[in-house]
């Protein structure tokens, strides 16, 4: 597979937080390193994470999944997991699936960090 | 299914607000709607019906308004949306109407509402299927039709040939009722903008009460006249052919216009909302046919969902199913008490074509907006600008009509039937040659999703599509692959084929492999988690809320899907 909107992550501490800026598609192929990449953090002792899908393109059910297993493993280890900078057509397809009850979601990097500090 | 309050709503449609707040705001939608009271009282005028007969009307049409917006806010069966979308009488009937008032009488003009309230209850589960044929620039050329018309009747009442002559005073009076309405309109605020219609109202009967335009016999025939009466059923009713196709149009434009304010309704109450819920809207356009049908039974012109009532309650953000029952209960209490309406049965002619011109206004503006919500293409432009032309060449040159040999008249007669008619004939013309289609196949090992966005944004811009649409259609393509991707999807390449015609997009993927299943519930976030087919379930959930329609079908191994997409 070739694409030039192919995933980037860059993770960031920011007041204590660490926060992960994703871009670009999350789908099958890559929603593995995600969910891994997430899973990660939180086996490491992370307890506050915040998910930045500001620059995300669009994400498909493959990429909800790894942000379930992530919140669900957050949930169980007693951190927090939480999403931000939803816009545009990623906040459609959260809106279009259901999923925004089934996440913390703030509407900035700023509000997600405050409210994790 | 229960939807998600947006943050401007504050009362939403199954929420009870303070009994001080449901009783204002019905007020102010009655005062919304109180100025198209104009409508049936030009048509009764204008075959010089009995003020008391016209006093009794009035009020049968209160309380078919009543019934109507009851109607619609409850869920009785199949008929109403539940939304608060008060009842109003409408534009679109004035011209037709006049018709047959004039050709027929009170009976001929009853009667033929009851067919065209039928005639929406049979269109109401076909509207999905109208878009084709009634396309924004034709629709909209008809509401604009309707304005530029009905403002047209509005005139020649007091300047046409049979008309009396306008004394300076009404001129005085016609004009301070109409200046006032649009000051208020323009430079108003709150409820002084608001009520600008009302308020008009008031200024002029006030003017024409000062310059002797009222005299005192008439207002002592309001005060003789009791608080409390019930309205008599006017008995009479016939039908004619001939009238059949104005009608006809009325029907269509009625059920297309309740079809637009239910989507407004349904989007001012659902955070979530994606794309019209088509149960609502064909519920809420049987609610719409069926108030017709009882005003032509009761004795009333046509009536039709208020867009303006529903903009007020999107401003108020109140939009709670409590005000619309008290906006029915107000008509309904306004139908049982003859005084307003025999003050509205006296309405002086300068004050009542003064109000039809401000409502007419807003009517024709609504009808050029949606017929420019398109790009105007060379194809759009003659629709538009040659019908707009015939329509104004009946209305100024009776001779046409007159002349025409007698198998035309119905079609030259009328200058909304000659202006539609020719705007659907010349649309259905320029259909010819317009699907167009386009191919793309993904071999296996080459799956690129940024070559399959440009394909669809590419062909999108080549064919004029809307880039929303185009957007769904990319994402609805992607998902599918991405989720037959992981064990779905056997072996070949997957066919992805596009086609467009100005009102539907078709994308049909197939792929040898099995069916994917496209639940209508969303799975739960257990069953996402658990395993991969958890993600294959939402793919599913997501791709059927994406699309207007999907069907899926296997054959010898090859998996079929379509997505439809309205355009």
């Amino acid at each position: 597979m070739n694409s030039n909107s192919a995933l980037s992550i860059e993770e960031i501490r920011e007041g204590g937080v660490c926060v992960v800026a994703l871009a670009g598609r999350i789908d099958s192929t890559n929603a593995n390193e995600v969910m891994t990449r997430l899973t990660g953090l939180i086996s490491a002792g992370e307890k506050s994470i915040v998910v930045d899908l500001g620059t995300v393109l669009y994400l498909t059910s493959a990429a909800f999944r790894a942000l379930l297993v992530a919140t669900d493993r957050a949930d169980r280890s007693a951190a927090k997991l939480a999403l931000c900078s939803l816009a545009g057509h990623v906040r459609d397809l959260f809106e279009m699936g259901g999923m925004l009850e089934l996440f913390t979601i703030h509407a900035s990097r700023q509000d997600a960090i405050a409210a994790h500090s | 299914m229960p939807t998600k309050k947006p943050a401007n709503i504050i009362y939403g449609l199954e929420e009870s607000p303070p009994i001080l707040v449901t009783v204002g705001n019905g007020l102010q939608h009655i005062g919304l709607i109180a100025i198209n009271l104009v409508y049936p009282l030009l048509v009764f005028r204008a075959i010089d019906t009995p003020v008391d007969l016209v006093t009794n009307l009035l009020s049968s049409g209160m309380l078919v308004l009543g019934v109507a917006t009851f109607l619609q806010a409850l869920r009785l069966g199949p008929i109403g949306s539940g939304f608060m979308c008060p009842a109003t009488f409408s534009a679109t009937y004035l011209g037709p109407s006049l018709l047959a008032a004039k050709g027929g009488g009170l009976s001929l003009l009853f009667g033929m509402t009851i067919f065209t309230g039928a005639l929406e209850l049979a269109l109401a589960p076909l509207l999905n299927r109208l878009r084709a044929i009634f396309p924004p620039e034709v629709s909209g050329l008809v509401i604009f039709v309707i304005g530029l018309f009905g403002g047209i009747a509005g005139i020649r009442s007091v300047l046409g040939p049979s008309a009396a002559p306008m004394l300076p005073a009404e001129w005085v009076v016609g004009l301070l009722t109409l200046g006032t309405m649009i000051a208020l309109n323009v430079w108003g605020k709150g409820v002084a903008s608001m009520f600008c219609a009302l308020i008009g109202l008031v200024v002029g009967y006030a003017a024409a009460g000062a310059a002797g335009l009222i005299n005192s016999g008439v207002m002592s025939v309001v005060a003789a006249t009791p608080w409390v009466g019930f309205p008599a059923v006017y008995f009479e009713r016939s039908f004619d052919l001939a009238l059949v196709v104005p009608f006809a149009i009325v029907s269509v434009a009625t059920a297309m216009k309740a079809a637009g304010t239910i989507t407004v309704c349904q989007k001012m109450n659902d955070a979530d909302w994606v794309r019209p819920d088509m149960r609502s809207i064909t519920a809420g356009v049987l609610a719409d046919g069926t108030s017709t049908l009882l005003a032509g039974v009761a004795g009333a012109i046509g009536t039709n969902t208020s867009t303006p009532a529903v903009g007020l309650a999107a401003a108020t953000g109140v939009a709670s199913r409590k005000v619309a029952l008290a906006v029915a209960t107000m008509f309904i209490i306004m139908g049982f008490s003859p005084k307003l309406p025999a003050l509205l049965a006296q309405m002086p002619r300068s004050v009542m074509v003064a109000a039809l011109l401000f409502a007419v206004s807003f009517v024709m503006i609504n009808g050029l907006q949606i017929m420019t919500s398109r790009l105007l293409d060379a194809r759009r432009t003659v629709i538009i600008a040659l019908s707009v032309i015939a329509g104004t060449a009946v209305e100024a040159l009776p001779s046409i009509s007159a002349s025409a040999p007698p198998v035309l008249r119905p079609l030259v007669g009328s200058s909304l039937v000659l202006a539609t008619t020719l705007a659907l004939v010349l649309n259905l013309v320029f259909r010819i040659g317009v699907k167009k289609s386009a191919r793309l196949v993904i071999e296996e090992a080459a799956f690129d999703p940024d070559a399959v966005a440009a394909f669809f944004e590419a062909q999108g811009a080549k064919w004029g599509a809307r880039p929303d649409v185009i957007k769904r259609a990319t994402y609805g393509t992607l998902q599918l692959i991405d989720a037959v991707a992981s064990g779905y999807w056997r072996d070949g390449p997957i066919v992805v084929e596009v086609s467009f015609d100005e009102f539907n997009l078709n994308v049909r993927v197939s792929y040898n492999g099995q069916q994917l299943s496209f639940p209508d519930q969303r799975p739960s976030a257990q069953q996402i988690r658990d395993s991969e087919d958890g993600a294959q379930l939402l793919g599913g959930y997501l791709l059927r809320r994406n699309a207007d329609r999907v069907r899926s079908e296997s054959t010898e191994g090859r998996s079929r899907v379509l997505f439809h997409y309205a355009h």
